[in-house]
């Protein structure tokens, strides 16, 4: 309140339609909208949009770990990750199709040898998985809240997005 | 998402981004200014047409992003308040050759900026010689040049001649 007392008032004999009133309060929105524009972008450093320690989660089963992005983008790139400890001969990584389809798959790493459409999931098989990492890169194909329970051998892992628009 | 709902909400998010920025982002441009305006408008061509490159979506969008302007134009001529919202109004930062720096402050204009319009437009280099000078709505500056002085200079030029 102070600092508005300080604005000069004048008077003046030109045909203007100033509005002091409207200056000061658009000052303020102006302000505000700069701070809300930092913390948007320090928010995004951090992750909110995705990339960042914000964003990553982490799930373990039976020493097995997932990594994947809780924050993504409509046709960003994501990466879910999965890390093994006990490598069996075969290793079947399941998800539903109805999570499934809301993804583009670009590539998988290593390969799986086999794909199999089961009871609405489709399963993948891999064999002799090297270090014990096997990698989906997918796109997101929609916007909104996803999540699915990503099932590898008798493991389960629920996995869960929001992908931004 | 839908081209022309995606046309509409890149038509608004970049009218509260620049409102937010202020008239001092509007203003007479840097060479810098230049450039980040070809990245932003490089940035949001990349958003509003994604991989469809037909020449339908193309109309689509101009039609959408010229039309809301026009829609947005026609309601500010007939409901004051939302041009104020929009655009703001023009501001006296000179009264009777005294700045008026605390509202220089506010607007962000510099002191140097002022004098440089006063040079370009009417060739006076004084605060003093200024009456009155105005930021206006679209971030320039115009001077209104004090009365004796545009006598003075008038004068100066019929006896020149």
């Amino acid at each position: 309140m102070a600092k508005e007392k300080t604005i000069e008032k004048v008077s003046y004999n030109i045909e203007l339609d100033e509005s002091l009133r409207a200056h000061v309060r658009s000052w303020k929105l102006q302000r505000v909208g700069w701070v809300l524009m930092l913390l948007i972008v320090v928010a995004a450093l951090f992750g909110l949009c995705g990339g960042g320690p914000l964003s990553y989660r982490t799930k373990t089963a039976n020493n097995d770990t997932l990594q994947y992005e809780y924050f993504l983008r409509y046709r960003g790139h994501a990466q879910l990750k999965l890390q093994m400890q006990h490598q069996t001969d075969t290793t079947r990584v399941g998800f539903p199709m109805a999570y499934w389809k809301g993804f583009q798959v670009e590539k998988i790493t290593p390969e799986p040898f086999d794909t199999q459409l089961n009871n609405d999931s489709i399963v993948y098989f891999f064999k002799g998985v090297e270090r014990g990492l096997i990698q989906f890169y997918v796109t997101p194909e929609n916007r909104g809240t996803t999540g699915c329970k990503m099932t590898v051998n008798n493991e389960t892992f629920p996995i869960s997005h929001f992908i931004y628009p | 998402m839908n081209l022309i709902i995606r046309g509409l909400a890149v038509y608004f998010f970049i009218l509260i981004i620049f409102r937010i920025a202020g008239k001092k982002s509007l203003s007479e441009s840097t060479t810098f200014d230049l450039v980040l305006l070809l990245i932003i408008s490089e940035v949001t061509q990349q958003a509003l047409v994604g991989e469809d490159f037909s020449l339908s979506a193309c109309f689509l969008l101009i039609t959408t992003l010229v039309g809301t302007d026009v829609l947005i134009s026609y309601l500010k001529f007939h409901w004051e308040p939302l041009g104020k919202l929009t655009e703001g109004k023009p501001l006296i930062i000179v009264n009777k050759g005294i700045p008026l720096f605390e509202r220089m402050y506010k607007a962000r204009v510099e002191y140097d900026d002022v004098l440089e319009a006063a040079r370009q437009l009417h060739g006076i280099g004084t605060f003093e010689e200024i009456e009155y000078a105005v930021l206006e709505k679209d971030g320039s500056i115009s001077i209104i040049p004090k009365k004796d002085l545009s006598r003075r200079t008038t004068s100066k030029t019929h006896k020149d001649d």
